[in-house]
């Protein structure tokens, strides 16, 4: 169904939100924009944050067998990051505790309207996702709504038609027009065990995981005991990564750990799952110390 | 078993096999039977999680590990009664045997051969060969196995460094390989990846293709069942599409072999 909502009723709709759930959205903290738990809907923005939600459905650092039962709303969380989430649960989602955790974690996306620095997500599937939950955007006076939840509507919402329909589409247009996307035909194919641009990462790489923790479908993790065994997000950078016992490793240097990330992205989970495992997210580069830039690794391909 | 959390075992018994390599028999505290090949992450306490492969099972699951890291260094010190963390099995296993299976085993690679030969001998299959290599012959697990293995299938032994007791061949596994019965056969190759080159150059030269060599391969795999990421070669996932590999499967992936 398709809604829209006057600009000046969210604080309500998200004030309406807290009495029933738990909301989380991106709050303004001195200069940062981050991910906080909201007390009313005027500390609410839609702007953009360093790092995305992802921590909701999969914490940096959890307790195997322990998991939060609480049913949580996050609202504010950008359309390639949402998008990211929907590739983790293909991977995870045969887990049965982050199945059971990302049960009870709604989110309400917002469409960007204006590209951002590092975001090419056009090249992937845009800002506006055929996938969500409800989903928001700015047209000006009003946000348009497309909503797949019953529970989530709002009393101040009204019913939108073929205008709002036809305002996305418009705004849409616009936004492919200023962000063109990519070409990833037969990136899958094309991408080689071989190109010279993985060792000229790797000597500016830092190896500090940086990429790994910003991207919203890194799914990697790592186990180990800490008076009881905990999981915890790994990066395929470090060189720990792939080291057995005995000192051996079939990934020893960082060349070979970049063409991982790489070829993980752009060519195995393609061979496996039919889609890049890259929402054009822009975060990979805009969190780089030493800006290797994925964007400029597939123009090379 | 598709899930994180490690179903408490009870530690039945312990065998020490050589000065680094035990054997434990494990309380089978999880419904689901293995197949031979397959593998279980076991956990200990302050130590941590690590895939071991699967040698034997009857009420007990029974696992030779050797000392070799952290988690390792720990399970050797525990000791009858106490308690691990058992997930699994995991993996796709070796291929039903089929035909003449000749099995290369090197070192710590033996337990997972065992779990091979001991299930397709207890169905009334012989046509089997052992091809075993160990540092030295203080070095060789089951002793008492693979003279019993020899009445049913032939087990050929090799050893790196021979001691005053050994009388037996003295090189690596490939010096053994002018004993190999049967070229028209399945090879199973389950050891180091130096040891898996070199027995493919010769088993090539052989003629032996590329579709009957398989491999079990091993990967820092923390997960078991294709989450963690850490066990890629390439677009498979050792734990889940392997351990098990035939060698035309991975043999153009450039880190398969390194």
């Amino acid at each position: 169904m398709i809604y829209k909502l006057k600009k000046e009723f969210l604080q309500e709709y998200i004030d309406d939100l807290i009495k029933n759930y738990e909301v989380w959205g991106p709050k303004k903290i001195g200069n940062d924009v981050i991910f906080s738990k909201l007390e009313k809907g005027s500390e609410f923005t839609d702007e953009r944050t360093i790092l995305g939600p992802k921590n909701f459905i999969y914490p940096p650092r959890e307790k195997i067998g322990e998991i939060d039962d609480k049913e949580v709303i996050v609202i504010g969380v950008k359309s390639c990051d949402l998008l990211g989430y929907r590739m983790l649960d293909d991977v995870l989602g045969i887990d049965p505790s982050y199945a059971e955790r990302r049960k009870r974690v709604h989110f309400l996306n917002f469409v960007c309207t204006e590209p951002c620095q590092y975001g090419f997500c056009t090249t992937f599937s845009g800002p506006r996702l055929m996938e969500y939950e409800m989903q928001f955007t700015d047209i000006g006076n009003y946000y348009v709504i497309e909503c797949n939840n019953k529970n989530l509507i709002g009393k101040r919402f009204e019913e939108g038609g073929e205008n709002e329909i036809k305002a996305l589409e418009i705004i849409m247009s616009d936004f492919y027009k200023k962000m063109p996307p990519l070409d990833v035909k037969d990136l899958d194919k094309k991408i080689s065990w071989n190109d010279p641009k993985y060792a000229e990462f790797a000597k500016r790489c830092i190896s500090c995981g940086a990429c790994n923790f910003a991207c919203p479908t890194c799914f990697c993790f790592d186990t180990y005991d800490d008076n009881g065994l905990y999981r915890e997000w790994d990066s395929c950078i470090l060189s720990g990564f792939t080291r057995m016992a005995g000192n051996i490793n079939p990934r020893p240097t960082l060349d070979l750990r970049l063409r991982q990330r790489f070829m993980h992205k752009l060519k195995f989970h393609y061979e496996n799952f039919s889609y890049y495992l890259c929402t054009g997210c822009g975060r990979c580069i805009e969190t780089c110390p030493v800006r290797i830039d994925i964007r400029d690794f597939i123009r090379g391909v | 078993m598709r899930s994180m959390i490690p179903v408490k075992s009870r530690i039945i018994d312990i065998y020490k096999e050589t000065d680094d390599i035990k054997t434990f028999i494990v309380e089978k505290t999880i419904d689901e039977d293995p197949v031979p090949g397959q593998f279980y992450e076991i956990y200990v306490r302050d130590a941590g999680e690590i895939p071991i492969s699967i040698a034997s099972w009857n009420d007990g699951l029974i696992f030779s590990v050797k000392r070799v890291g952290a988690v390792t260094e720990k399970l050797h010190k525990l000791v009858k009664g106490d308690y691990i963390g058992l997930r699994g099995p995991y993996g796709n296993g070796f291929p039903e045997h089929r035909r003449f299976t000749v099995l290369i085993a090197g070192g710590i690679g033996l337990p997972p051969a065992r779990s091979y030969i001991e299930y397709w001998l207890s169905k009334g299959a012989k046509d089997m060969q052992l091809l075993y290599g160990a540092r030295t012959p203080s070095d060789i697990v089951y002793k008492k196995l693979l003279d019993y293995w020899s009445n049913y299938i032939d087990v050929q032994i090799t050893v790196d460094r021979g001691d005053s007791t050994w009388d037996g061949n003295v090189g690596v596994v490939t010096t053994i390989f002018n004993r190999i019965k049967n070229k028209d056969a399945d090879f199973l190759i389950i050891g180091p990846e130096i040891m898996m080159k070199f027995s493919i150059i010769e088993l090539k030269k052989m003629g032996v293709s590329d579709d009957n060599i398989y491999l079990s391969m091993e990967r820092r795999m923390k997960c078991g069942f294709g989450i963690c990421g850490h066990c890629n070669i390439g677009r498979y996932y050792v734990c889940k599409d392997g351990p098990v590999f035939r060698y035309s499967t991975i043999k153009d992936i450039p880190e398969a072999i390194h």
